[in-house]
């Protein structure tokens, strides 16, 4: 999910691309006055099926100083490609998909804060992993993508400049882009 | 120059003058190649303050071994040239100074060896060029602003040779953690980035650890009993120090004499050097081998009857994990030091030897063609094959294999 603080905009509609824009401005107007609310934290909770499978359950939730609950349990379940048995698509596939996600959410977001409706927005974006990393064969490569490439679509009722405009703010206020291009402090230990 | 001997060894370090030895004892005849003098890299590669990381009793070369005062000491630089040059000196080792090889080619009959001071025929090559001459630095140092002045291991010699300005150390086994620590010292702001180690105490139960691994026989290790040499063979150096105080030197020691530590250097975005998260794991990874080693020290003591006599098992604690900042702005740098490895380069051996990274194929030391050797390297027969202690095991043997395929040689010949 993309936030934008892109305030300066002329107003908008009420909600805009089925973004409720009054809704994003207002919330961006309760954090700027009380940062502390813009503390959250997402959890996943994620319990094995067999072999390579897993699923994940993501329910609740901690922000603007409360815990939520999603209206449901949402899941996602991941597996391995070829040593798997067919539970679901990879887990690097997952992050691929939480790119296109993030960016098109924020598309839609800015589109809707800078009064631009859209009609489409369509993402393709590819993962190249060198496996030698994984399976130990090469120390000298990454575990991870070597690299990451996003195409994204963007029709709407604006100028073509306009509409790129758009996919680079996303990015620009992306968490998944940060996420993914930006190093983060990772601890991975035993449940105490 | 146009010579001809039986075997050609290339390198006069400990690795070439073990297998000189061991070939005089056999009566073969040699000739030793050296790029500079005897233990050139001792010589001219080695920082000021650096000391052997194994204590002095276990120095013990074929033929030859301390026999000073100090056997639980550890060698400066240059006490081992002088403990290595004597040792040329007193095996008579026919040694060829100031020839630099430059193409090792197969003939019809064996080896013709180009070097910068003539050709030399022979039946046999041992490669002894050792494991620590050519540093490896990560693609990454070209991304670096140029006004940071970048040095390895084998330039860098004091504090005094860099400016006063903040110094980041990329590596932390021994020769970055040693870096580092002696940076920080001297007053300078230091970085240290962290990926995977291997973290020791100096000494454990009161004995030094390479006491300990000597008895326990994890030195004695071979390379054909490992499940993956692989791996066994690219385990970084040790984090240790040799120091008359014996003291330990680890991510601990570090932070408490003020180097600021960070994970794995990842990349540079524009000003910003970024590191890896993964910090905590590598800390977690390394306090864990550790704690299966201390346990079979501990078994071991207990399985010898040593508790009596040896103290209280002193474990270290585990590693504090400081919150790490994930980047380091770079106009803040002065200095990067790359303590990230060795990797040596054969430029002059045929392509054919070499694996697609450029290091010499080999099984426990012979290599893919036959009458061709290397020793000196990680594990090439033994955990201990790059340590001064460990090289004259692994020449007795490859000098064994060596004299049998010069009987075959001879035998086909005739």
């Amino acid at each position: 999910m993309t936030m934008t603080t892109d305030t300066t905009t002329p107003a908008a509609p009420a909600e805009l691309n089925g973004v409720p824009v009054e809704k994003l401005r207002g919330t961006i107007a309760k954090l700027t006055a009380a940062p502390e609310l813009a503390a959250f934290q997402f959890t996943a909770r994620n319990e094995w099926i067999e072999g390579t499978g897993t699923t994940s359950t993501m329910h609740e939730w901690y922000g603007v100083g409360t815990d939520h609950l999603h209206v449901a349990e949402f899941t996602a379940t991941a597996d391995h490609p070829t040593l798997g048995h067919g539970h679901g698509p990879t887990p690097q596939e997952y992050v691929l998909h939480a790119l296109a996600a993030c960016l098109a959410a924020g598309v839609a977001t800015t589109a809707a804060n800078r009064g631009i409706e859209l009609s489409k927005i369509s993402t393709v974006a590819r993962g190249k992993i060198d496996v030698q990393g994984v399976l130990g064969i090469d120390p000298d490569v990454r575990n991870g993508f070597s690299s990451v490439e996003v195409e994204v679509e963007v029709e709407g009722d604006a100028s073509r400049e306009d509409l790129d405009a758009l996919i680079t703010a996303s990015a620009k206020r992306s968490a998944v882009f940060d996420i993914i291009t930006a190093p983060t402090t990772v601890v991975v230990a035993p449940t105490s | 120059m146009h010579t001809s001997t039986t075997v050609t060894v290339i390198g006069a370090g400990q690795a070439g003058l073990a297998m000189s030895r061991c070939l005089t004892e056999r009566s073969i005849d040699h000739v030793v190649l050296e790029r500079g003098e005897v233990a050139n890299s001792w010589r001219t590669e080695r920082w000021d303050s650096l000391r052997l990381l194994t204590p002095n009793w276990m120095t013990r070369l074929p033929a030859h071994r301390y026999e000073g005062d100090d056997p639980d000491g550890y060698m400066t630089a240059d006490e081992v040239v002088a403990f290595l040059a004597g040792y040329g000196e007193g095996i008579d080792a026919p040694v060829r100074t100031h020839t630099e090889v430059r193409s090792v080619v197969t003939t019809g009959t064996g080896f013709r060896t180009t070097t910068t001071t003539g050709t030399i025929d022979s039946a046999a090559v041992v490669v002894a060029t050792g494991a620590c001459s050519t540093p490896h630095v990560p693609a990454l140092a070209d991304e670096l602003p140029t006004r940071i002045r970048q040095l390895t291991p084998i330039d860098y010699r004091n504090p005094d040779a860099l400016g006063d300005g903040r110094v980041l150390v990329v590596g932390a086994s021994a020769s970055g953690a040693q870096i580092a620590d002696e940076l920080s010292r001297s007053g300078r702001q230091v970085t240290l980035a962290v990926g995977d180690h291997v973290r020791l105490p100096r000494t454990y139960r009161g004995m030094d650890i390479h006491w300990w691994m000597d008895a326990v026989g994890i030195l004695d290790e071979r390379y054909d009993e490992m499940e993956d040499i692989r791996r066994a063979r690219r385990l970084p150096s040790l984090q240790l120090v040799g120091t008359p105080e014996k003291r330990s030197l680890d991510l601990n020691a570090l932070q408490a004499s003020g180097v600021d530590l960070v994970g794995r250097f990842a990349g540079v975005s524009g000003r910003t050097a970024q590191f890896s998260g993964s910090f905590a794991n590598y800390c977690a990874a390394a306090d864990l081998k550790l704690g299966r080693l201390l346990d079979l020290i501990d078994a071991h003591a207990a399985e010898f009857g040593l508790d009596a006599w040896l103290g209280e098992p002193d474990r270290p604690s585990r590693t504090t994990v400081p919150v790490t900042p994930t980047t380091l702005g770079l106009d803040s740098v002065e200095t990067v030091i790359w303590a990230t490895g060795f990797r040596p380069e054969y430029p002059w051996l045929e392509d054919d030897l070499l694996d697609r990274k450029g290091q010499i194929v080999h099984d426990g030391g012979v290599m893919a063609r036959p009458g061709m050797y290397v020793l000196g390297l990680p594990f090439t027969r033994r955990r201990k094959s790059s340590f001064l202690d460990g090289v004259g095991p692994d020449a007795h043997d490859l000098s064994h294999h060596l004299a049998l395929h010069l009987d075959e040689f001879a035998a086909a010949a005739s």
